[in-house]
């Protein structure tokens, strides 16, 4: 029985724990979610994007963090200021990562022509994510294009919610509390 | 678990800890602190923090198994 008592005790201590170490990881967040973070887009580009019901997203202005909602559509413009344009064209490349610790990144988009004429490009997408999808992830997404002058930027985006608005979320935290206790009941002699 | 580390009491009783268990649930208590972190936006994704805080809670989690500091509550 006192063996039980002591258990249920190591369990209460973890989920105790937990979440006192969640909100003082969230005081001391700063300033990273203002939305303040200086521009990061280098080179003649210009990109931006307005996403319904949401506002206006332009790297040259700010470098993030922009919060993107679940489901939703959105219009994006963008291009490379250049002249001397050739008529045949000219070879061009880019691509679009997002970037992982360790600086290891997994490229999600990328592009190329042998003999492109554009400058500019436009258009819109639509999306409508699983109500699973985690929230709040903080993603810096990373781009550059090649062309007869080179740009590169980045941008750090993130879906709007947060922890306890997701299964996947609601989950990951039951998860912890769980290991919390356990490794506290480790802490109890055999 | 497998592996527990053995120590003596002042009063001469031998105290086992679970170092292993600790280790263990330290590292799991880590990962799924990490993700929860992440979800908060307190960092992004590609800070070392990310592996940081598991690798971090196992070494705890072994020191806090070893130790065992709460045999005070089975006095």
């Amino acid at each position: 029985m006192r063996r039980l008592r002591l258990s249920l005790l190591a369990m209460l201590l973890g989920a105790i724990a937990s979440p006192l170490l969640f909100i003082g990881a969230a005081s001391a967040q700063g300033s990273a979610s203002d939305g303040s973070v200086a521009a990061n887009l280098n080179g003649p580009c210009f990109v931006s994007g307005t996403i319904e019901g949401a506002g206006g997203y332009d790297p040259s202005a700010s470098g993030g963090v922009y919060t993107v909602p679940i489901a939703g559509s959105a219009s994006y413009a963008g291009g490379i200021e250049i002249s001397n344009v050739p008529d045949e064209g000219r070879p061009i490349s880019g691509s679009v990562s997002v970037a992982l610790p360790l600086g290891i990144s997994v490229q999600i988009k990328n592009w190329s022509d042998e003999d492109s004429t554009k400058t500019t490009d436009a258009g819109s997408v639509t999306w409508d994510l699983p109500d699973a999808t985690p929230r709040g992830i903080e993603l810096t997404v990373s781009g550059n294009h090649n062309d007869l002058s080179n740009c590169d930027g980045s941008m750090v985006v993130k879906l709007e919610g947060g922890l306890l608005d997701s299964t996947t979320g609601l989950i990951t935290l039951a998860l912890t509390v769980i290991t919390g206790g356990l490794m506290a009941f480790a802490g109890l002699p055999k | 678990m497998a592996s527990e580390s053995t120590e003596t009491s002042e009063s001469g009783g031998a105290v086992r800890g679970r170092p292993v268990m600790g280790a263990v649930f330290g590292l799991l208590f880590g990962i799924f602190l990490s993700l929860s972190l992440l979800q908060m936006s307190v960092y992004a994704l590609d800070s070392a923090l990310v592996l940081i805080v598991p690798i971090v809670m196992l070494g705890v989690g072994g020191v806090y198994g070893f130790f065992a500091p709460l045999r005070v509550l089975k006095r």
